[in-house]
């Protein structure tokens, strides 16, 4: 026993590796913080977060108390005050919800789905992408077919017709958003891990007779995470705007617990009466959110990508 | 060379002429396709107005819905308290030249009663009704029992020829819904002839010469387009890529009044929008306590808890807010003007404290929670309704919860989604049109006790049961003499809303079109849009 653990230890490339990691973190800051544009993307990105999260102190109303809103408080311009006494800052939408306070809320279902699906679909990915890049052969062709098939139809598709099996709410949003996504991880993974299970650690870590669940997870792993990452915040944006765009068609969320999507095509039916606010405010919190999760996203690829680095 | 250039300018007009004549298309957007061409296919209101351009009717209404004019029936008598005479007009020729007679009337009755696959039938109107030819241009339509509605009925079944030929097989005379929907069996008598129906996009008609009507024929050819979407129907009049469009939508109706090159018009539809309450089950799915855990007792059984419930809703605040003010306030099942309203009943006010003290005596005065459930895309501004609902209970003490889904989905769960084909829901939105323009047509169907064999309460989806309404209704139906009828059936209305409040009635719509300047819709009181109402303006 103690001396399959000493030969464990004795891997020392590996272990020189894990060393080596604190080097990369600050030399990965240190190339990040070159672009100014990415730098604040990410301050916005966590500002949204905070918002997200503490959507339920910060709004000065509760949008989806449907004792609290009022249709007599219905399209009312940025500025004018509420029947509640509040003062409707971005005003009111077609139900007569503050329009502020339904867009906190509205990004907390939109980063909630948007992450929650991420993470979730990310989970599968990998260990589906891991599974079929180390067994190879049937299994590889199997799940890689499977993951063709699915990529072969456009996302929003299998989104519809799954929302519309489904129906609405928080949870079957997300299930279709996870359906939709898990293929896009499985595939990157398994591009990767192909690369890395040819390479000499992972032989020599076969011939040590390590498990396979070891290999997998502490070998292969590690070293396919970087794309992950990458492709991982460009997911999360999407999967972002496929929500609202769902929303936007009148699927995914409930009609009184609106998400950004849902804010804008009520706003929508206004669109030719001059109530521009509540089509627009919400419009430009999604498209700050998307875009600065995809600038973050963009410079994570540019710097973790190994061939850009001088 | 004078008389040339003469000759050459009368040829040149006669072209110019003859070019603008053909050139006058009129093109309609309008909100709802039907479900098919095929007249017995389906009951439901876009059907009934885009078919009856292409097939008529023995009777119709006026716009206005205040008359009924002879069609296709040149006059029509009670011979006696059970049989009806129907003397048909002569020299009328279907679209391919065949002569209309008492066979096709009898044939379009058997078709429309026997009708299989369709998705809801005609069969209130053609149920123990027999039809019999005395001469080519006589029929006689007789009941077991006296039945003084049977012109109005005769407004609902469209005429089809009984020489159409389909594609075989054994049900509904060989003639399948395709058949129509490809036009082969598209044969009628009506003002237009069917040219095509691309699904999801358009359906075109075009002028029948042989046409034989009290109004004219102002287009020769028609394109109804389907635009779904509220603000892409707006856009489309806006842009000019339509004439008229119908279901102007209520949040740009200030807008599209404004523009000097837009016309509107507006009335008062005999659809009421009303709130139907499972008054059957004790255990009602959608029935919670306050925090959603499920009731072992259904509040809504209680008279006075639905009477609460209708004290709770601000007629006005929907009137004015969701509904921008064009609709006007119910209190019974048809607006002011129609046949047998009466004259007692009032849309209930506002009243949360009267409300609040009918809860407390029903013994529900820590309040209940709610579902309501409605469709999103059949009535105006349906789904903001819903919620406009929601948050008045919720502000009254019952917390209501809103479900919408569009129409195809909806209907079917509400009528029969529940077990044993029960209605699914507790709570829910629906409207109701009275295609017979009196209040007998919303009672028995909507209040009178469920039962199938009896055709009553065929969408009584609250399964709202009381005896004495049921003995009303059944008393008007059988009374001839039209003032009587009128008093029973006004008396009925009261017992069944004001007393027992089966159903919550909220408003009558509004209908609206916009046209271009130029042209001028006749507004129709059965929200019909139909292109010999499109009418140039003088």
């Amino acid at each position: 026993m103690s001396s399959s653990n000493e030969s464990i230890g004795a891997v020392p490339n590996l272990t020189d590796l894990g060393e080596k990691v604190q080097m990369p973190l600050q030399r990965f800051l240190s190339d990040y913080r070159e672009s100014s544009v990415a730098v604040v993307s990410v301050f916005v990105v966590i500002t949204i977060a905070i918002i997200a999260v503490f959507a339920p102190l910060l709004a000065p109303t509760d949008p989806y108390d449907l004792a609290v809103v009022t249709v007599a408080d219905k399209t009312l311009a940025p500025g004018v005050i509420m029947s509640s006494g509040q003062t409707a800052y971005l005003g009111t939408d077609g139900s007569g919800r503050d329009l502020l306070s339904g867009i906190f809320y509205g990004l907390r279902i939109s980063l909630g789905v948007g992450i929650g699906s991420g993470v979730i679909a990310l989970t599968i990915g990998v260990f589906v992408g891991l599974i079929a890049a180390y067994f190879g052969g049937r299994i590889d062709s199997l799940i890689m077919r499977l993951v063709d098939i699915q990529l072969s139809f456009p996302a929003i598709l299998i989104a519809l017709v799954l929302l519309v099996t489904l129906g609405k709410g928080v949870d079957k949003t997300l299930i279709a958003l996870i359906v939709v996504q898990w293929a896009y991880y499985a595939r990157t993974v398994r591009g990767s891990a192909l690369v890395e299970r040819g390479k000499e650690y992972i032989e020599s870590a076969h011939c040590l007779a390590l498990s396979k669940r070891r290999i997998l997870m502490n070998h292969l792993f590690p070293n396919v995470v970087a794309p992950i990452i990458v492709v991982g915040t460009m997911q999360t944006a999407h999967a972002i705007a496929l929500e609202a765009t769902l929303s936007f068609l009148g699927l995914g969320m409930e009609q009184t617990e609106p998400s950004l999507g849902s804010l804008i095509a009520n706003g929508f039916d206004y669109i030719h009466s001059g109530h521009y606010w509540i089509t627009i405010f919400p419009g430009v919190a999604l498209l700050v959110t998307i875009v600065s999760i995809n600038l973050v996203g963009d410079r994570l690829r540019d710097v973790l990508n190994p061939r850009l680095q001088r | 060379m004078n008389k040339l250039s003469h000759i050459c300018f009368a040829a040149l007009t006669a072209v110019l002429v003859s070019t603008t004549v053909s050139a006058e298309t009129a093109t309609i957007g309008i909100r709802s396709e039907p479900s098919s061409i095929d007249p017995y296919f389906h009951n439901l209101g876009p059907n009934n107005a885009m078919l009856g351009q292409i097939f008529g009717r023995l009777v119709d209404w006026t716009p206005g819905m205040d008359q009924m004019i002879p069609r296709l029936a040149r006059s029509w008598r009670a011979l006696d308290d059970t049989t009806w005479e129907f003397k048909l007009r002569k020299g009328i020729k279907f679209h391919d030249g065949s002569d209309f007679t008492a066979d096709d009337v009898i044939f379009s009755f058997k078709r429309a009663d026997g009708y299989t696959g369709g998705n809801s039938s005609f069969r209130t109107y053609t149920k123990g009704k027999s039809v019999t030819k005395i001469d080519d241009h006589t029929v006689h339509v007789s009941t077991k029992a006296p039945y003084p509605l049977m012109p109005n009925d005769m407004t609902t079944i469209l005429i089809m020829s009984s020489d159409a030929k389909g594609s075989g097989g054994s049900e509904n005379f060989g003639i399948k819904a395709k058949d129509f929907n490809k036009g082969t069996a598209a044969i009628g008598t009506g003002p237009y002839k069917f040219v095509e129906w691309k699904k999801g996009d358009r359906l075109v008609l075009e002028k029948y010469d042989g046409y034989k009507g009290p109004l004219a024929q102002p287009w020769s050819k028609m394109v109804f387009r389907f635009i779904k979407s509220e603000p892409a129907r707006t856009a489309a009049l806006l842009a000019g890529d339509v004439d008229m469009i119908d279901n102007v939508p209520t949040t740009d109706i200030a807008k599209l009044k404004s523009s000097a090159d837009l016309s509107l018009s507006q009335g008062i539809s005999n659809r009421v929008i009303y709130l139907h309450m499972d008054q059957q089950r004790d255990k009602s799915p959608f029935v919670t306590d306050k925090k959603g855990n499920p009731l072992s007792k259904n509040p809504l059984k209680d008279a006075r808890v639905r009477i609460a419930i209708s004290k709770m809703i601000d007629r006005d605040e929907i009137v004015d807010k969701v509904m921008e003010g064009v609709a006007v306030k119910a209190g019974q099942l048809l607006p002011e003007g129609f046949f047998g309203r009466s004259s007692k009943l009032k849309p209930e006010a506002y009243d949360p404290a009267g409300a609040k003290k009918l809860l407390a005596e029903a013994g529900w005065g820590d309040g209940f929670g709610l579902t309501i459930h409605g469709p999103n895309d059949r009535y105006i501004n349906d789904a903001k309704i819903c919620e406009a609902i929601a948050q008045m209970l919720s502000r009254n003490g019952i917390p209501t919860k809103v479900e919408t889904m569009p129409k195809n989905v909806y209907f079917k769960r509400a009528s029969k989604g529940g077990p044993d084909k029960t209605p699914e829901f507790s709570f829910i939105l629906v409207g109701w049109g009275a295609g017979t323009g009196e209040p007998s047509s919303p009672l028995k169907s909507l209040l009178m006790t469920h039962d199938k064999s009896k055709g009553h309460g065929a969408s009584n989806r609250g399964r709202h049961s009381n005896a004495q309404v049921d003995a009303l209704v059944t008393k008007a139906l059988a009374t001839v003499d039209d003032a009587a009828r009128a008093k029973i059936l006004a008396q009925a209305t009261e017992v069944a809303i004001g007393v027992s409040q089966g159903i919550i009635p909220l408003h009558y719509q509004v209908n609206t079109w916009a046209t271009r300047k130029g042209l001028k819709y006749n507004a129709r009181a059965d929200e019909r849009t139909v292109g010999l109402d499109l009418i140039k303006a003088q």
